[in-house]
């Protein structure tokens, strides 16, 4: 039984880790760190058997695998604690705000032989891992242009006010959809350098913001983020031999041959796209059980450490190279 | 951005709202400094991006040292608060208690001045004229019954001594605004059908106009109680849709004589709607169904069938309950409601915003083309 140590348990420990654990055997939640007092009352209800405290050195000390839900700006330093006490551990997205962080924590992990992970969960969808290979084929021949878009009015049950704080969060959008978007995309595409990035934020974390990158054969590729308004939500790469479409919300995949009729419109099997984010969390912690019991501390259900290093990269050099997006209408 | 000695200290309740939010963007951008207190922390997210302080209460529970603490070394406080509910006795006593509360602690810190957002809704529904002195009356009805009761603390010279203006809002469309998100969704879809003429009065407002109205109240020095009744220009109803309509990449709009609607309208509630059929369905079919029914409502339940089927999969479901016309995309009745609600709203009749602000509000069909541009960049624009 690995017992399990929750550092911040805000809405997505509460939505999606807990509830996945229920469907996972051999994990046990043995203690909870939270500031809010009636968060950690009710989870104590919950789990009578867990600890709840504030005192996350206690936390760390008593558990097998330490799991990081706090906002972004403390994930270095919490991990870092973990790891030098010899844990395993396992982040939310993103795993730190810079490269220099995130390089500190592999080298650490690899030091210790232990676990570091990433909650990249999107990774795991079927219709994601079936683009990956599309793209991977060349069915589109040499990639002319890509443009990914993601964007809805905002509802996630944000429980902290450090939300908003740029110092302690880490950033709006970017930092927060961009982990998982600009993840998938470098893992979809490979290597891609940074030209220009947009985003409204006037002192605040952004809303909305444009990353605009090239790839290694000059192909451009936009990325385009909102938390206030809904955007097409998909990836279009368009290619010298074709097109390669794909909705993110519903995985549905369109592939097109150039001055040709659409010959492909598909996804992978709607029970199989249909996972929900608590079966995805609960496939992670499979892997994770799968990674502790090898020798190679691997899994292909789980997202290591160094393999998020490229996309906190490219988040950091986003912010380092700031422009304002005017937003006229606003 | 203001004159430095201009710059206030500001703490706007409610700021994450519709208008609230485009108030306090405006505010920071004058180079006053904002304070927001929220309910909800998700609403926060448009003006998040902005350098002020967030702080979250709900202030139906708040404790009075609690906003007295937030009020200290503010010197405006800026209510666009409401209380909601369905029960309207609870909304009008928490509306009551709300306003109390915000003036004790504004009493308690001693802030220049109070900004109430207020309603025309407080004035008696009956297509007539009103104006600031029009008598006002609990009516029965949940929203301006809550309003009226929070204006009559704010309002009372004896209660409290801090000073307040309350602006009185009539229907606040642009950008953000539940009045153009409704009417564009209702247009939308096939679009849809209205009698030309109401026989209410349409009066609304740009949601810009209303930020430069309160702007203007923070520059001009007062003391004591007012009240300012907000107003543009009247518009028929008629017109205000189809200003709309226009901006749409189709007209959604069939504008038909006010008997011929009513007829249209009566016909259509007696056939069975695929909605009332799937009610039907559900309720016919066993106790549990019956449960769940009572505990959660049918349109919750229409709501989670779409979420986890699709839209294809319930247009399927109507069809085979209601027949393949049922899923025929064709404009809809305006519902019988809403043409009631308009031809009882009261045409507004006073200068007091005019001689108190210089009130001056932007032309009809400018703010309509700036609206159209925030639904353009909003993805609202159907090119269906």
């Amino acid at each position: 039984m690995i017992s399990v140590a929750y550092i911040g348990c805000g809405a997505v420990v509460q939505r999606s880790h807990l509830p996945a654990l229920k469907l996972v055997d051999d994990f046990q939640p043995i203690a909870f760190v939270d500031h809010n007092q009636g968060r950690l009352q009710a989870l104590a209800q919950e789990y009578p058997n867990a600890i709840s405290t504030l005192d996350t050195a206690q936390a760390i000390e008593v558990a097998d695998l330490i799991v990081i839900a706090t906002p972004s700006g403390s994930h270095y330093k919490l991990a870092v604690e973990a790891l030098m006490a010899g844990k395993h551990v396992l982040v939310e997205k993103p795993l730190a705000l810079s490269q220099s962080q995130s390089a500190e924590m592999v080298r650490l992990a690899e030091e210790k032989d232990r676990l570091l992970a990433v909650s990249l969960v999107r990774r795991f969808m079927p219709q994601n891992r079936l683009f990956k290979d599309l793209v991977g084929m060349g069915v589109v021949g040499e990639i002319q242009s890509v443009v990914v878009s993601e964007g809805s009015v905002f509802n996630w049950p944000v429980q902290s006010v450090d939300f908003y704080d740029p110092e302690l969060s880490g950033g709006g959008v970017l930092l927060d959809n961009g982990a998982h978007l600009l993840d998938l995309v470098l893992w979809w595409l490979g290597s891609t350098s940074l030209q220009s990035y947009f985003d409204d934020s006037q002192g605040g974390v952004e809303a909305e913001c444009r990353v605009e990158m090239s790839m290694d054969g000059g192909a451009n590729v936009v990325v385009e983020m909102s938390r206030l308004r809904k955007l097409s939500n998909k990836i279009e790469i368009e290619g010298d031999k074709g097109s390669l479409a794909m909705d993110l919300a519903t995985g549905q995949i369109t592939l097109r041959a150039r001055d040709a009729q659409q010959f492909f419109q598909g996804g992978v099997d709607s029970s199989i796209a249909a996972l929900t984010t608590i079966d995805l969390f609960a496939s992670q912690y499979k892997g994770i059980l799968q990674a502790i019991s090898s020798k190679s501390l691997s899994s292909s259900n789980i997202v290591k450490g160094k393999e998020s290093v490229a996309s906190v990269s490219l988040i950091e050099q986003c912010y380092d190279i700031r422009q304002l997006l005017e937003t006229r209408v606003m | 951005m203001v004159d430095s000695n201009l710059r206030k200290n500001i703490v706007v309740l409610g700021g994450a709202g519709s208008i609230g939010s485009r108030l306090v963007h405006s505010l920071v951008s004058h180079g006053h400094q904002v304070t927001v207190v929220v309910r909800s922390l998700s609403s926060a997210v448009r003006i998040g991006r902005l350098a002020i302080t967030i702080e979250q209460l709900d202030l139906s529970s708040a404790e009075p040292l609690q906003l007295k603490a937030l009020f200290d070394n503010q010197d405006i406080v800026i209510d666009c608060s409401y209380c909601t509910g369905t029960d309207r006795d609870a909304v009008v006593e928490e509306s009551r208690l709300v306003a109390n509360l915000i003036m004790q602690a504004a009493d308690a810190a001693k802030v220049e001045h109070v900004i109430h957002f207020g309603t025309i809704s407080v004035y008696p529904n009956n297509g007539g004229v009103v104006c600031e002195s029009t008598s006002c009356d609990y009516s029965g009805e949940v929203y301006g019954d809550g309003k009226l009761a929070a204006e009559q603390v704010f309002l009372d010279d004896n209660l409290y001594s801090s000073s307040v203006t309350v602006l009185q809002l009539p229907i606040v469309f642009g950008p953000f605004m539940n009045w153009t998100i409704s009417v564009v969704n209702e247009l939308s879809h096939g679009g849809l059908i209205m009698p030309e003429v109401t026989q209410g009065h349409c009066s609304p407002i740009f949601v810009d106009d209303v930020v430069k109205a309160t702007e203007t109240v923070l520059t001009r020095p007062f003391q004591g109680k007012q009240k300012i009744l907000l107003s543009d220009v009247p518009v028929p109803w008629s017109e205000f849709y189809l200003a709309h309509a226009k901006l749409l990449s189709k007209s959604r709009l069939q504008l038909i004589d006010r008997k011929e609607f009513f007829e249209s309208l009566e016909r259509e509630e007696r056939k069975e709607q695929p909605f009332n059929r799937l009610k039907r369905e559900f309720s016919d079919d066993g106790d549990f169904r019956q449960l769940i029914l009572s505990q959660f409502g049918i349109r919750t339940i229409y709501r989670l069938f779409k979420r986890h089927r699709g839209q294809a999969e319930i247009d399927k479901l109507k069809s085979s309950i209601a027949g393949p016309s049922s899923i025929k995309v064709t404009k809809a009745l305006m519902s019988k409601n809403r043409v009631q609600l308009f031809d009882t709203l009261p045409k507004i009749q006073s200068d007091k915003a005019k001689s108190i602000l210089d009130f001056t509000p932007t032309k009809f069909n400018v703010a309509i083309q700036h609206t159209g541009a925030w639904l353009e960049w909003a993805r609202m624009v159907d090119s269906s």
